[in-house]
């Protein structure tokens, strides 16, 4: 894969995040705190998924290994 | 659109979308229909207790408590009298006092039944739920109240809601483009990298390679184009090294055959014993050159699978004792002794008798060919389902390098002395094919001085193999 797509990517994941970040925050007063607090927790929520099946795969190469 | 990407890419978001499309609307679902129940509760919950604690509606009083009632509840209240017209109205532009309610729902509250429905409030523009209840007192029917409850509230939040939700789903669909974004990328780069390899192997580059990284199905598929590559680029050379010897076998004897008959076309022999000899010569080669030919039509007739051999059960001690009378000669012509070595078992296989004479005797003329001096021992035994025969001669040996192509067609070790050992260097070849075709196998050891020894390999006869 080229840089270009890479960044092209990574700015699409970013927007969706922050448009799931926006609608979290939508109800409340609207603050860069709370945003920025909703963002965290949409970053964690992305993160354990990934946390998950990267452990999974290292299990599975350290036992292939083995 | 024929791009993988494109098709991996739309694939996966159609996927995306028909889940996502319907959980919202689910989702949408239900929070409309939770804020519903509940105020369905609500309303049906006071214009219960209201009809219930409700002993007189025709007073002053008692219709200026509704009224003070609807504005601490927020709610808006309607009274009916006995004969269905509106006494009291808290405030609902639409309705007016004096009025009469419709018909449908004054025999329903007159039969004790109570009433609801979606009221939309023209003047206002507002939507209200509304429930009535009959008021009876002694099991009278005196009348009947209505609760009305502002659906616009919901409305709006419901509304806020959807944008939420469309907000949201925009943002996991961006997600979700991003992420397909890379994966089919990196799903797609090795196939078109294969895609490129191949390409380069057909137009003749066998030296392409690819690099293996994963060991899943494209790597398997890598590896396999691989070894694709190296076996055309194996057929190739095979191909070119046999055309390049099979003219120079042709052409030797053709060379011979061509001068000495055209000595003696010319006359040119001084006696009748130079004559012989030229003739002599001349046979030799015609005898090699057909040996040659008949050798070649054999192979190809292997390498298509033409060949069909008539399978019956052959005992091979009777088979290589009755092979052995002929070698027999020339291994004493040379002073060679020849052994055969057999334990009494049965050793028969199942093969076609005139194919199991001619690796026999192949391997065995061979070693004589090659032995100067000493011995040849040939050996019969079984292990387990397998009987094996060892041709071990002590000839001159094989070198090391030498052994891994000891099996290719006009494969010679030495080549300078070929025309001396005579043959059309197509023996083990054809040897290998035949054994091969026996579904057995062949396997070789030589040390230079030493001497060499060819194995071969049968699979047992058992009577349910052709049963």
């Amino acid at each position: 894969m080229k840089r270009m797509e890479y960044i092209f990517a990574t700015v699409l994941i970013l927007f969706g995040i922050g448009c799931l970040a926006m609608s979290g925050s939508m109800m409340v007063e609207p603050s860069l705190y709370s945003f920025l607090g909703v963002l965290t927790q949409i970053c964690l929520w992305l993160l354990f998924p990934l946390i998950i099946i990267g452990t999974v795969y290292l299990v599975k190469k350290w036992r292939n290994k083995k | 659109m024929n791009s993988i990407v494109t098709k991996l890419g739309l694939t996966i978001l159609i996927t995306i979308m028909v889940v996502m499309l319907p959980l919202g609307f689910v989702t949408n679902k239900i929070f409309s229909n939770f804020y519903y129940s509940q105020i369905y509760k609500e309303v049906d919950s006071l214009s219960s207790k209201y009809a219930k604690t409700t002993t007189e509606l025709e007073s002053k009083t008692m219709i200026a408590m509704f009224e003070r009632l609807a504005g601490l509840t927020n709610k808006e209240i309607i009274v009916v009298n006995r004969d269905g017209i509106v006494i009291g109205n808290s405030g609902l532009e639409a309705v007016e006092t004096g009025s009469r309610i419709n018909e449908i729902q004054y025999k329903l509250l007159l039969n004790g039944a109570s009433v609801e429905e979606e009221f939309n409030d023209r003047i206002s523009n507002k939507r209200y739920l509304t429930i009535g209840k009959p008021v009876q007192k002694s099991g009278e029917f005196i009348g009947a109240i209505f609760v009305y409850a502002s659906l616009s509230d919901m409305y709006t939040s419901l509304e806020q809601f959807q944008d939420i939700l469309l907000l949201a789903g925009i943002g996991a669909l961006l997600i979700a483009l991003g992420i397909t974004y890379i994966v089919s990328k990196r799903l797609s780069s090795p196939l078109l990298e294969m895609e490129r390899a191949t390409r380069k192997i057909s137009s003749g580059d066998f030296e392409t390679r690819l690099s293996v990284h994963s060991k899943d199905e494209i790597g398997f598929l890598a590896s396999a184009i691989n070894d694709l590559s190296k076996e055309i680029k194996t057929v190739r050379d095979n191909r070119r090294e046999f055309f390049a010897n099979i003219s120079h076998e042709l052409k030797t004897p053709i060379t011979y055959l061509e001068g000495y008959a055209s000595v003696l076309k010319k006359g040119l022999v001084s006696s009748t014993e130079e004559r012989d000899q030229y003739l002599d010569i001349i046979e030799t080669e015609a005898k090699r050159l057909s040996i040659l030919i008949h050798d070649l039509s054999e192979i190809s007739k292997m390498e298509e699978g033409k060949i069909e051999l008539e399978l019956q059960e052959i005992d091979l001690t009777d088979l290589i004792k009755h092979v052995l009378v002929k070698p027999m000669i020339k291994a004493k012509e040379k002073g060679l002794i020849l052994r055969f070595l057999s334990n009494d078992d049965s050793q028969a296989i199942l093969g076609d008798g005139l194919r199991i004479e001619q690796i026999m005797i192949n391997l065995i003329e061979n070693a004589i060919r090659y032995t100067e001096k000493g011995s040849i021992d040939i050996s019969l035994f079984t292990v387990q389902d397998f009987v094996k025969v060892k041709i071990k001669d002590s000839g001159s040996g094989i070198p090391k390098e030498d052994i891994p192509h000891l099996f290719d067609r006009f494969y010679r070790v030495e080549k300078s002395r070929s025309r001396q050992y005579g043959g059309s260097g197509l023996g083990l070849s054809i040897v290998k094919n035949l054994v091969e075709l026996h579904g057995g196998t062949i396997s070789v050891s030589s040390k230079v001085g030493e001497g060499t020894v060819f194995e071969l390999s049968f699979p047992r006869y058992k009577d349910e193999v052709i049963k």
